[in-house]
């Protein structure tokens, strides 16, 4: 800072030079932060604005009501349940998805001739929509002509069986999520010294011991992330619902942000819309913060 | 089993066992990857063998038939291009203004500098899914619906890529900033001629993920589009219409074409991407 002064030129000119050289940061930012106040802050903001009051199907707001839009989806029963199966689907979904990525990773751990190609096959799930999959898996769940039951040799109806339509949904999350957990935890994994796996070895530990009892508390500040990030996600999840099932069948598959979409969009209420929407906001960090309280006892930095 | 101690012998039962756990690691990779299997040998076969009892997963015959009527009979192909305009302009903006917000960050020292940082990074709290209902009536007040520019401007920029750009500008040498400025370079002549060529590396990897991380967004491109033709391919995808009986062969051939730029660059440029997710998540 003193070194840019010092060259810059005396009187007038210095005084000029500096007023510009005192925007000049500003200039580099201002794209991003015109985007980032025009479609986070000032939408988010908006959004918590707009939920205290009565807004109609155009979107105008029209008088306050305080805490009435929040009473009223919190009394609904189609929303309490979308509550009740989004923090179902986040509880199957993410810890699945991130055990299955731990044991790819300790497969994967070792490096081989063939590991770059089964890397890849791990890893690959990351590149798949979610659509995509979703297309992929309505028609692997046919109940007629679809594998899976054939493979299993079941009979299920998975995604018009009130009892299991959210499981078939979260086993879609699961698969899409297993490539991005792997691939954090094999760079974690890899990361751990030999000489501590060595030890372990002579110690007799078998597989799972040195999985759990060794490599998890080390590895911990990783699955932490990954449990954050997936809590993140799943919580916000809403395009397998409206691709594939509509909420249906008996609204067992709706989501909090399947149920916000639904009004806002195809019924224009926005009322319950908004509400909807700052209460998932509202659940997510609690989530959050709930995990990070598991933090101070579980994570080992260092 | 005669010497457990003769090296040779030991070297071949070790051997062995490699190959042995090798071929374990991908079978079970194969069955990771089952549904993209599945869904490539569907592609593949003819109707009435989709149709079958029980179902069968190899194909009897090869045919390109659902290809075929998957391009010919839908917008796909439009949809495609609509989709790599999205992405592919969006991802550059990205790139741009996250270059530029993280040079700021990086090279300058300003008045409120750590205040805006965490302001760009207070904004990973704030999903995107919670506030597309209010960008939805923005974008519709600019008169953005149906448009390339509507569905692109929410993807315009990321606290993530700001962040890894300047972890990655801040390991650039303060050396050589000085000495251009010896030279009288300007700031920007510095940024665009010297800081961004040799990085190239880190931004390559923010147009890689942003690119492949747009193409695959569902929800806010549906939500702004209803024009048939303004659709993207992963909106388009899961709305084909064909007469029923036929549909899952073209279902699975649109979804392999769909999926295919993004996974052969994902196997390309995997290198990059890993290390752009891994400096933007592992705490110091």
């Amino acid at each position: 800072m003193e070194k840019q002064a010092s060259f810059t030129g005396r009187g007038r000119v210095k005084k000029k030079k500096r007023l510009s050289k005192r925007i000049e940061p500003f200039l580099y930012l201002a794209p991003a932060l015109i985007f980032f106040v025009g479609f986070t802050y000032y939408p988010f903001a908006k959004t918590v604005f707009s939920s205290f009051f009565l807004v109609n199907s155009m979107g105008e707001i029209r008088e306050f009501v305080g805490l009435e839009n929040f009473i009223s989806v919190l009394t609904n029963p189609a929303f309490l349940q979308s509550i009740k199966n989004t923090l179902i689907y986040v509880v199957m979904s993410s810890p699945i998805a991130i055990f299955i990525a731990l044991l790819l990773a300790m497969i994967a751990n070792r490096k081989t001739k063939l590991s770059p190609v089964y890397e890849m096959l791990y890893a690959i799930t990351m590149a798949v929509s979610m659509s995509v999959a979703a297309m992929i898996f309505q028609l692997m769940y046919n109940p007629t002509i679809g594998i899976l039951n054939y493979i299993f040799n079941t009979h299920f109806n998975w995604l018009n069986d009130k009892k299991i339509a959210m499981i078939a949904l979260s086993l879609i999350a699961v698969w899409l999520n297993i490539g991005y957990n792997f691939l954090f935890l094999l760079s974690a994994v890899r990361g751990i010294s030999s000489d501590l796996l060595e030890s372990a070895d002579i110690d007799g530990a078998n597989f799972f011991q040195r999985t759990f009892k060794i490599i998890v508390p080390i590895i911990s500040p990783t699955v932490f992330y990954l449990i954050c990030n997936s809590l993140a996600k799943n919580m916000m999840m809403s395009g397998l619902v409206l691709i594939l099932t509509q909420g249906a069948p008996q609204g067992s598959t709706e989501t909090m942000i399947s149920f916000m979409y639904k009004q806002s969009v195809n019924n224009l209420n926005y009322n319950d819309g908004y509400a909807a929407a700052i209460i998932a906001f509202i659940i997510t960090s609690i989530a959050m913060a709930f995990s990070f309280s598991f933090e101070k006892k579980g994570v080992h930095y260092n | 089993m005669t010497n457990a101690y003769n090296p040779k012998h030991y070297k071949r039962i070790k051997t062995a066992k490699s190959v042995a756990f090798q071929i374990f690691a991908l079978l079970v990779g194969l069955i990771i990857v089952f549904p993209i299997i599945y869904a490539l040998c569907i592609s593949f076969m003819p109707s009435d063998q989709i149709l079958s009892m029980p179902p069968r997963l190899i194909p009897e015959t090869i045919t390109l038939e659902h290809y075929k009527k998957a391009l010919e009979s839908t917008m796909l192909g439009r949809y495609m291009l609509n989709s790599l305009i999205l992405a592919g302009v969006s991802s550059v903006i990205r790139v741009i203004t996250a270059s530029m917000a993280a040079f700021a960050f990086s090279f300058f020292e300003f008045r409120g500098k750590s205040f805006l940082f965490a302001f760009v990074m207070g904004t990973i709290m704030i999903p995107g899914d919670v506030v597309l209902i209010t960008n939805y009536q923005t974008v519709a007040n600019l008169g953005l619906v149906n448009t390339y520019l509507g569905m692109m401007i929410v993807f315009m920029v990321s606290a993530m890529n700001i962040f890894i750009m300047r972890q990655n500008f801040l390991t650039f040498s303060k050396d050589v900033k000085e000495a251009s400025e010896v030279d009288g370079c300007s700031n920007f002549r510095f940024f665009a001629t010297i800081l961004l060529p040799l990085n190239k590396p880190v931004l390559t990897t923010v147009f890689i993920s942003a690119f492949i991380s747009t193409w695959n967004t569902y929800l806010w491109p549906m939500l702004v589009t209803n024009d048939d033709a303004m659709r993207t391919v992963q909106v388009g995808v899961t709305m084909l219409n064909f007469p029923e009986g036929t549909v899952y062969g073209p279902i699975m051939a649109a979804s392999i074409l769909v999926l295919l730029p993004v996974a052969v660059m994902f196997i390309i440029f995997r290198r990059q991407i890993v290390g752009g997710l891994m400096g933007g998540a592992v705490k110091g």
